[in-house]
């Protein structure tokens, strides 16, 4: 169990965070260590997402099985991981020496409070349970897929065949919670409901961390009353069962949950760093098209219609952004790059 | 139309409450907001959802490309919480010292009781083991497992939607579906179970023609007699657990 835990950590924590590093660095938003942190953690875990996302729904419709997909996707990630790996030392090893010699910035009162609101929500997600029925067929398909090394092919609520897989496969997120679970050791129900969520408490908090640093640049003291607001507002979002604050804490192991507190507001931030930037240089940083583009693969990962939701979304910003500076060229590459996501949407309803 | 989307609204927003925080911030920084880029995110974007949002057209496409009963997913596009923090922060940032120590607890303690605080949710109950799952299921899981093959099992239908997610190598006659409704066929081993006068020979002859190798009960709904080509097998945290002796369990 022990090993199982240090690699959960290593796949949900260092993988993303080294994945992301060559981006963060590209972007040049912040300098600060715990910046740079935040923003490779986030855009780490949207690459990872966005490369499993069409592996494995290529692998589902090709009827591979569980453990040959996964190897594709380990493959594919090992080649794009030493490629982010080998830019980021090569173009950006002065500014790692600095950013790792550079001291820890000391955190503001209300900061520290935050640090404390994410601690206990993050032990709360382990120590208390939610029984939602909606996991007995996410967490159960995933479970399935493990113990049968195949995809959609039992339906996860009996274990009889499945009659009717395309209102699942093309948003295949119970793979990914297999995929932590066949690489630690973790059965998937305890994966899913104690070691998954407080991975997903982090990236939801890291997000709104990227919004303090657009919002108030180096102001410490703002950034930390942010926070501390927001983690007020997650903690006491559970207003209804519908809100991005319940799925988070309380059903956090089904993509939707990922959807709604992860991947639309990183959406909403990445949208806010083009049009910061354009207001600065009046050119944006092509990397952040590009991940404009992988966002919306997370998204479609996450659920059916969460493809469509992040071209929603873009396409609003390209509006807003559009009438404010009443020029055309970049609302108009954010909406196109947005698009390539509409891809597996519309597999759904050519296979429905 | 609008009659359907003000539900959606209505059973999103709860009391209500941090709705009308949201659209006071909203406002607030409508009016003292001047950084263009700020305004576009945090004031236009939400607009133009709301608009969007409110609109019939949106509603009828959404229904066509999804079930519209998830329609509230549309608000997940207004970044509420960040437009509420970020509003509550300028409106502290004037204040010194102690005084805004002061102002940011007394603003905390109001969002604290506009919302509600996740854990005292009805359905957040304190985890029994890892599996966040109740210990019953784990125990009768672990009893009817059998390694290299998989069993049929008709369980409870309350300890349905677990008996999966812990252990797929056990297969359930009928599922969660019956607990959702809208998904469900009719099933005979269903309805013979959960019939006011259950008849233990209808539910053997049903469970042995769907290949059920074990039928479990909840405390004090034991059979009079054990079911048809069943027999009593275990009892575990008081749940009865027959065996079928017609097929066997054996690799």
């Amino acid at each position: 169990m022990l090993l199982g835990i240090l690699i959960t950590i290593c796949l949900e924590i260092l993988l993303p965070v080294i994945t992301g590093a060559a981006v963060a660095f590209s972007l040049n938003d912040g300098r600060s260590k715990s910046d740079l942190l935040a923003m490779s953690y986030v855009y780490g875990q949207i690459i990872l997402f966005a490369i499993f996302q069409p592996v494995f729904v290529f692998s589902i419709l090709k009827d591979f099985k569980f453990s040959k997909a996964l190897a594709l996707f380990m493959i594919l990630m090992g080649i794009v991981l030493a490629a982010l790996v080998v830019i980021c030392i090569l173009k950006y090893k002065k500014l790692i020496g600095t950013v790792l010699k550079s001291k820890i910035e000391k955190p503001d009162f209300w900061m520290i409070a935050a640090l404390a609101v994410v601690g206990i929500m993050m032990v709360m997600s382990v120590v208390m349970a939610y029984y939602d029925g909606d996991d007995a067929y996410y967490v159960a398909a995933a479970a399935e897929g493990i113990n049968s090394d195949s995809m959609y092919k039992k339906e996860p609520y009996t274990g009889y065949a499945i009659t009717s897989p395309y209102r699942y496969l093309f948003a295949p997120f119970p793979m990914w919670l297999a995929m932590l679970s066949k690489l630690t050791g973790i059965r998937v129900s305890a994966m899913a409901h104690s070691f998954l969520p407080w991975s997903m408490i982090l990236l939801a908090v890291s997000v709104t961390y990227i919004f303090s640093r657009y919002l108030f640049g180096d102001d410490k003291k703002k950034r930390g009353v942010f926070m501390f607001f927001i983690t007020i507002l997650i903690a006491f979002g559970d207003y209804s069962i519908h809100t991005p604050e319940n799925f988070l804490l309380a059903r956090s192991r089904q993509g939707k949950a990922a959807l709604a507190s992860f991947i639309l507001p990183a959406v909403v931030a990445l949208i806010f760093g083009i049009i910061k930037e354009y207001e600065a240089k009046k050119k944006v940083n092509p990397v952040r098209l590009i991940m404009l583009m992988l966002v919306g693969f997370a998204g479609a990962l996450c659920s059916t219609l969460g493809g469509v939701l992040c071209v929603s979304i873009v396409l609003t910003g390209s509006l807003c952004m559009l009438l404010t500076y009443r020029k055309i060229k970049y609302p108009f590459l954010m909406a196109v790059f947005s698009m390539p996501c509409l891809f597996f949407p519309l597999l759904y309803f050519v296979y429905t | 139309m609008f009659g359907t989307i003000f539900s959606v609204i209505k059973s999103y927003m709860g009391t209500g409450i941090i709705t009308v925080v949201f659209l006071l911030c909203l406002a607030y920084l409508a009016f003292f907001e001047k950084d263009r880029v700020k305004r576009c995110v945090f004031v236009y974007m939400p607009l133009v959802v709301i608009v969007i949002f409110l609109c019939p057209a949106t509603y009828v496409f959404y229904g066509k490309m999804s079930e519209a009963v998830t329609y509230y997913r549309l608000i997940w596009l207004i970044p509420v919480t960040p437009v509420i923090a970020y509003a509550c922060t300028l409106m502290v940032s004037n204040a010194k010292g102690a005084w805004r120590n002061l102002v940011v607890a007394g603003l905390a303690v109001c969002i604290l009781f506009s919302g509600r605080l996740m854990y005292r949710d009805v359905n957040m109950v304190r985890a029994e083991n890892l599996d966040h799952m109740p210990d019953v299921v784990v125990d009768i899981c672990d009893a009817l497992h059998v390694d290299g093959r998989e069993v049929r099992v008709v369980m409870p239908e309350e300890l349905t939607q677990f008996v999966r997610q812990y252990d797929p190598c056990i297969c359930l006659a009928y599922g969660r579906e019956y607990l959702m409704g809208i998904y469900a066929q009719p099933d005979d081993l269903r309805d013979s179970m959960i019939a006011e006068n259950r008849d233990p020979h209808e539910v053997g002859l049903q469970a042995v023609w769907r290949g059920v190798h074990y039928i479990v009960v909840r405390p004090g709904e034991e059979f009079d007699e054990p079911p048809l080509y069943y027999e009593e097998y275990l009892v575990i945290d008081g749940f009865t657990i027959y065996k079928n002796t017609l097929l066997d369990t054996d690799v």
